[in-house]
């Protein structure tokens, strides 16, 4: 157990990572998605010669080179904040954590940004062709940056291929494959990806609307909405698809994360998933009062898409935190002692391998070895705490899911209206096209608060609190980069969106406007 | 093959960006279908 420790230091170290986290994220899907839609478009071109095509395709590829640098700047800045406000997880975890992230640099981010120029400046330079095959290799080097980044995120929330070695107080990696094809990472990959195609094609879908309702670029503006709408559609049912995967995966590895989700205080077998409600401010863990002061249920799904089994038991957080001998959950309180316990032996090997006492060291190694599984329990103090803040958690949850299913209604019926040429008579769905992308965003961030917030408190689950993982600084100088990254990011976005705004506004180049057929 | 399932699912990816590729183009065909008697010009 650690001692003495600042949770000011803490607190601004995650709020600073969030904060950049953030502002990385209002680029990234947009690297994500929109290139395999400018591919698209650039492919239609090369197959059927007309030029049209390569117009849209140019089109975009400008707006996306105004957002790709300002999203690889922000990633640059959460690689360095492992080593500056997270070097003790860095330390502990540094063996697994940071393969992934090399191997996303020599792998995925070189492969991105050396074709990112043949895909900027190539246009007529280089044959069509091999332009195309640039443009398809930016956007899967995005794709498997962001594949590496989300192994290693999903190994922090589902610790597979490694020991803890005593010697060193570190996790190894033992399966390099276990770590790179853990299910929990695959699904997060998967649902991450297909969230920035969603982003990607409501950006081409907000400023399609915005120019038919200016009555401009209308040929452009339709086909592209069709791409858009089409990639949109299937990608949002995918997501759905990769959403039902992540709430197993949650289930199975994080109990307490979907009993956050659910509000869920009271296990039940056959537990219902609240479609809406309203939770009670103030409940409390074992306060027997109603968590909910309404809510409508959908009776045994949850049970279903955490367990595949209409009838099996959903640990609530009380289950998790008291202990629910029935059904085989230890309380939070004797997983704290069993860390503690861990943690004594462990220094007590450690004690014993200084001094050359070998059966002291095997003593203490064997009973390190009987409790390491709660090693990370042992850091903590409270056991009402092992439960994320329910109410963030619970209506993020809600509000990515309804929006989530709110997206593939809209992207069949824009795609609809403007297949049959009837976008333009429905003026207010071009408006909700254009604040769609707001709203697309304020989903995805949603689920990053429920993956992130709804960890808490671990920065490794179940292993390494996140109180424990901060580096040994002041947290003035936390404070301090706090406020310079917000000021300068905050000039970098606004800066940013005006030269993406007077682009948008600019529209495309009408001197190379070709034919309007296929 | 341990890793199977996970491999499978990951292999999703590259089909869900060829059938989005698919798919776009049928309906752009349909779209210019429909269009091609009330001609719109930017």
């Amino acid at each position: 157990m650690i001692e003495n420790l600042d949770m000011a230091l803490v607190n601004w170290s995650r709020g600073q990572f969030a904060l950049v986290a953030f502002y990385h994220w209002l680029f990234i899907p947009l690297t994500l998605g929109m290139t395999y839609i400018i591919a698209f478009a650039q492919t239609i071109h090369v197959r059927t010669g007309n030029p049209e095509w390569e117009r849209i395709a140019k089109f975009w590829a400008k707006l996306f080179g105004i957002n790709f640098a300002i999203g690889v700047g922000t990633g640059i800045i959460l690689g360095l904040e492992f080593g500056t406000n997270w070097s003790n997880y860095s330390w502990i975890s540094g063996d697994i954590f940071g393969a992934p992230l090399a191997a996303e640099g020599i792998l995925a981010f070189f492969l991105e940004s050396t074709f990112v120029a043949v895909m900027f400046f190539g246009w007529g330079k280089v044959s069509k062709k091999f332009h195309l095959v640039s443009i398809y290799l930016v956007a899967f080097g995005a794709s498997l940056s962001a594949l590496w980044i989300l192994v290693a995120n999903g190994w922090m929330n589902y610790p597979v291929g490694m020991v803890f070695n005593p010697d060193n107080a570190r996790h190894e990696m033992v399966d390099f494959w276990a770590v790179l094809f853990s299910p929990y990472a695959v699904n997060k990959f998967l649902h991450t990806i297909t969230s920035g195609f969603v982003i990607s094609s409501f950006f081409i879908v907000a400023v399609s609307a915005w120019y038919i309702l200016k009555g401009r670029n209308l040929m452009l503006a339709k086909r592209s909405m069709v791409v858009a709408a089409t990639f949109g559609l299937i990608s949002s049912i995918f997501l759905a698809t990769t959403g039902d995967g992540s709430a197993y995966w949650v289930a199975q590895k994080q109990p307490a994360k979907l009993a956050a989700m659910e509000g869920l205080y009271e296990g039940e077998e056959g537990a219902g998933l609240v479609a809406i409600g309203m939770l009670r401010p103030g409940k409390e863990i074992g306060d027997g009062q109603n968590a909910f002061i309404f809510k409508i249920e959908i009776p045994k799904l949850l049970s279903v898409l955490g367990y595949r089994n209409a009838d099996a038991f959903v640990p609530g957080a009380e289950d998790l935190v008291l202990g629910n001998e029935a059904q085989g959950i230890m309380s939070a309180e004797e997983k704290i002692r069993r860390g503690r316990l861990a943690l004594d032996a462990l220094a007590g090997y450690k004690e014993a391998v200084a001094l050359d006492d070998e059966a002291g060291a095997l003593a203490s190694r064997a009973v390190f070895e009987e409790n390491y599984y709660y090693m990370g329990y042992g850091h903590l103090f409270d056991p009402n705490g092992i439960i994320p803040n329910v109410p963030f958690i619970f209506y993020s949850f809600r509000i990515m899911v309804m929006l989530g299913f709110a997206f593939i209604a809209l992207f069949l019926l824009l795609l609809y209206l403007t297949v049959t040429n009837k976008l333009e008579e429905n003026r207010w769905l071009l408006w909700v096209g254009i604040f769609s992308l707001p709203l697309a965003f304020l989903a995805s961030m949603a689920g990053w608060i429920v993956a992130e917030v709804g960890r808490q408190p671990w920065t490794i689950q179940g292993l390494l609190p996140t109180m424990v993982s901060t580096s040994n600084i002041n947290a003035n100088a936390v404070i301090l980069t706090f406020i310079m990254f917000a000021v300068l990011l905050t000039i970098l976005v606004l800066a940013e969106y005006k030269i993406m705004l007077t682009a948008i506004r600019r529209g495309p180049d009408n001197k190379e406007k070709g034919g309007d057929n296929v | 093959m341990t890793h199977l399932s996970s491999i499978l699912w990951l292999l999703t990816w590259p089909v869900l960006i060829y059938v989005g590729y698919r798919l776009s183009v049928y309906m752009v065909k349909v779209f210019e279908r429909n269009n091609s008697q009330d001609q719109v010009t930017d």
